[in-house]
């Protein structure tokens, strides 16, 4: 068992933790948007058009004949830096791929990164080979493609921090 | 001392045949009794043979009451008795049928010996998991004989009284009464678990209860149940969700209470004006909690469609508050997740927590469609601030023994088969589990440390989990952070040469401190790991998985 250190150095990581509050301070502003206060997009709003988002990647992406089946909903309050809830909400929608023919998965990874290129996406993660998973960013919404351990497939998109009823006063 | 053979042979068959005869014996008691408790006195008889023929009445009389309230209790501590005995002898059974499955025996004496005794068990046999069903049987079969000892002497003990003549008052007015007089003592009592219990030995006891005797203590215990680490989810579920509503009761009245003072008060006195103000910030506070409880009762209650069912682990609306809630059923899951939040977690932002675990879940869930669970374990007093509660390592030091514990907890009580089991912190909550696995050992297979501002050692290999090689460490400690997170670049000096000063030390991202780091997305703050679909997420559910690490 390691001895604890209690006491010793403490005045330097005091001094440190210092900067962080004042750091904390400077950037309180929720899931990276610098005005949180004005109307947005409502959430179902905003679900439907990255439910919207991944069907148009999807026609795009994988050929004829392919279904998608939507997994849960899951929402995340928004919160600012400290960790305090904003009051604005994001949602993760996601869908499993069904219905594909072949099992050349990374082709269709290759496909989405290119409709991703042509389309506005920007392309934030590339894990391939170690892990299939890519993901992309356009507008605030962040989308994604994964395989699982059976070689399935599965696309998701979030959306970004809104107001569930467009405005702050009737959110909360 | 009973033995196990004896608690084997035992037959609660004869024990229901017993129950049924004094029965029907007592019925005809009660009956006859009451006729012959009328056949004195006579109309019209009187002088000194009435008189001795009234007092030999009133001696049988009290003697039948007696024995009729006697056989009363006798035959309840019997129906009893052959009820708890169906609780032993399922745990007796159980607890065989777990020590075959790891290559372990019973002999009649309880004895627990291993069946590879002078050669190695075969590869399939993990190390870790013989060693935790080794304990959990010798732990199970020592409870059950408890268990069947206290049945034993309960029951020997109301005979004995029963005997004696100490049920009933002997003059009870009908014989019916005495018979219900009788059946007011408790008979058989429910043995506690062991002193200082370890969650083991707690599972075990519970174990050795037959289902009425367990749905005795949840109604009659739920504060004690839902807090004893080692006991069924869905038992410590059930016992929550009664203290849940007690406590948001409590604090409904609280508050009703806070804004009854403060509707007396004359906001416009400046004599007044202080009292005011501080009741309005103690009404502020509840309100906050109750909006903490609010939350956590829509996810227990109302899950989207879809989702996994959430069992409440533990609540505690003092101070911050605590809770523990699970996303999926732990003691049947596969693969098995705890969360630890950082500063500031506790009611207030346990929304935010129950969300992540449950993105966590689902994307586990899809990278490796098996049984899952991710717990929020909130069950320790964070740091509510980031000056100057967060610079200390006090909160971390009291949360230490309760982690360790919960996590033996969940071992006690899993389903006997595999399990890959990881525990996440995130900030402040990373320091809390390196220390935990620093000090105490953890019981798990990995650890995730995301956005730490260290964890209390300065290299893997400081940190200690069960039936892991020291040299092994740096294979099961994993750590991210984002580029544009303030947390671990301005709590961490980031030069080898100065980490023994820092009492957290190094970032454990840092290649020097001899874990796998993985990625996040690089605009990612110091609260967004979990965003849906981004890196942070994804390398979390990977290990969650148990799939190739990230």
């Amino acid at each position: 068992m390691t001895a604890k250190t209690r006491g010793y150095g403490e005045a330097p990581t005091t001094l440190r933790w210092l900067l962080v509050l004042v750091v904390l301070l400077a950037t309180t502003a929720g899931c990276g948007d610098d005005h949180p206060m004005e109307p947005s997009l409502s959430l179902a709003e905003a679900q439907q058009a990255a439910a919207n988002q991944i069907r148009e990647a999807a026609a795009g992406t994988f050929p004829p004949g392919f279904t998608l089946e939507e997994l849960p909903p899951q929402p995340l309050n928004c919160t600012d830096s400290s960790g305090k809830p904003t009051g604005q909400v994001l949602l993760g929608v996601t869908f499993w791929v069904n219905d594909l023919p072949g099992t050349d998965n990374n082709a269709y990874f290759g496909a989405l990164k290119a409709w991703w290129a042509g389309h506005g996406w920007t392309l934030s993660t590339d894990s391939r080979p170690e892990d299939m998973f890519i993901n992309a960013t356009r507008d605030g919404y962040l989308m994604s493609l994964r395989a699982n351990v059976n070689q399935r497939l599965a696309i998701g998109n979030s959306t970004p921090c809104v107001w569930r009823n467009r405005t702050p006063g009737t959110s909360s | 001392m009973v033995s196990l053979s004896d608690v084997k042979r035992w037959n609660t068959g004869q024990l229901d045949e017993i129950y049924t005869a004094i029965r029907r014996q007592l019925d005809i008691l009660v009956h006859s009794g009451d006729d012959y408790g009328k056949a004195v006195p006579v109309d019209g008889w009187s002088g000194p043979a009435a008189d001795t023929a009234a007092s030999a009445h009133r001696a049988l009389m009290a003697r039948i009451d007696k024995l009729a309230a006697g056989a009363s209790i006798v035959g309840k501590a019997i129906a009893q008795a052959s009820d708890a005995i169906t609780g032993v002898q399922r745990a007796v059974t159980n607890a065989e049928e777990y020590a075959r499955r790891y290559g372990y025996r019973i002999s009649d004496t309880g004895a627990v010996s291993d069946i590879f005794p002078t050669c190695q068990p075969p590869p399939e046999f993990d190390p870790g998991d013989r060693a935790r069903a080794h304990q959990q049987v010798v732990d199970d079969i020592t409870q059950a004989l408890r268990t069947a000892d206290d049945i034993d002497q309960d029951l020997a003990s109301v005979l004995k009284r029963a005997e004696e003549g100490e049920f009933g008052t002997g003059d009870e007015t009908t014989v019916a009464a005495a018979a219900a007089a009788g059946t007011l003592d408790p008979g058989l009592t429910l043995p506690e678990p062991p002193p200082n219990a370890t969650p083991s030995q707690t599972a075990a006891w519970w174990a050795s209860l037959s289902p009425a005797g367990q749905a005795i203590l949840l109604h009659d215990r739920p504060a004690a149940l839902g807090v004893l680490d080692g006991l069924p989810a869905e038992v410590r579920d059930k016992a929550n969700r009664t203290i849940f509503t007690q406590q948001y009761a409590d604090l409904q009245r609280q508050r009703q209470e806070l804004r009854n003072r403060m509707d007396a008060l004359d906001q416009s006195d400046p004599t007044q004006q202080s009292e005011y103000f501080d009741l309005e910030r103690d009404a502020a506070a509840m309100d906050t909690k109750l909006h903490g409880l609010d939350a956590i009762n829509e996810r227990l209650t109302q899950p989207y469609p879809g989702q996994p069912s959430a069992f409440l682990l533990g609540i505690d609306t003092a101070n911050a508050g605590h809770a523990i809630i699970a996303i999926g059923n732990p003691d049947h899951a596969q693969n098995v997740a705890t969360y630890v939040p950082g500063t500031g977690s506790g009611l207030d932002g346990f929304a935010t927590d129950i969300q992540r675990a449950d993105l966590m879940n689902q994307t586990a869930t899809i990278l490796n469609p098996v049984p899952t669970s991710v717990i929020t374990w909130a069950g320790y007093d964070a740091p509510q601030s980031v000056i100057p509660d967060a610079a200390s390592t006090s909160f971390a030091d009291h949360a230490e023994p309760g982690l360790r514990r919960f996590q033996d907890g969940l071992g006690a009580s899993h389903d006997p088969i595999p399990v890959n089991s990881t525990v996440i912190g995130h900030s402040y909550g990373t320091t809390v589990i390196g220390q935990t696995a620093r000090d105490l050992g953890l019981p798990v297979d990995n650890l995730v440390m995301v956005a730490s501002p260290g964890i209390g050692v300065q290299h893997a290999t400081d940190l200690h989990l069960d039936g892991v090689a020291p040299d092994q460490m740096t294979h099961h400690v994993y750590a991210t952070k984002s580029a544009m997170d303030p947390v671990p670049a301005l709590t961490n000096f980031y030069q080898p040469g100065l980490e023994s000063i820092d009492p957290l030390g190094p970032d454990p991202t840092t290649n020097w401190f001899g874990g796998h780091p993985f990625d996040s997305d690089f605009a990612a703050g110091h609260t967004e790991y979990w965003d849906p679909n981004s890196e942070s997420l994804q390398g979390m559910a990977k290990l969650i998985a148990g799939a190739s690490p990230p």
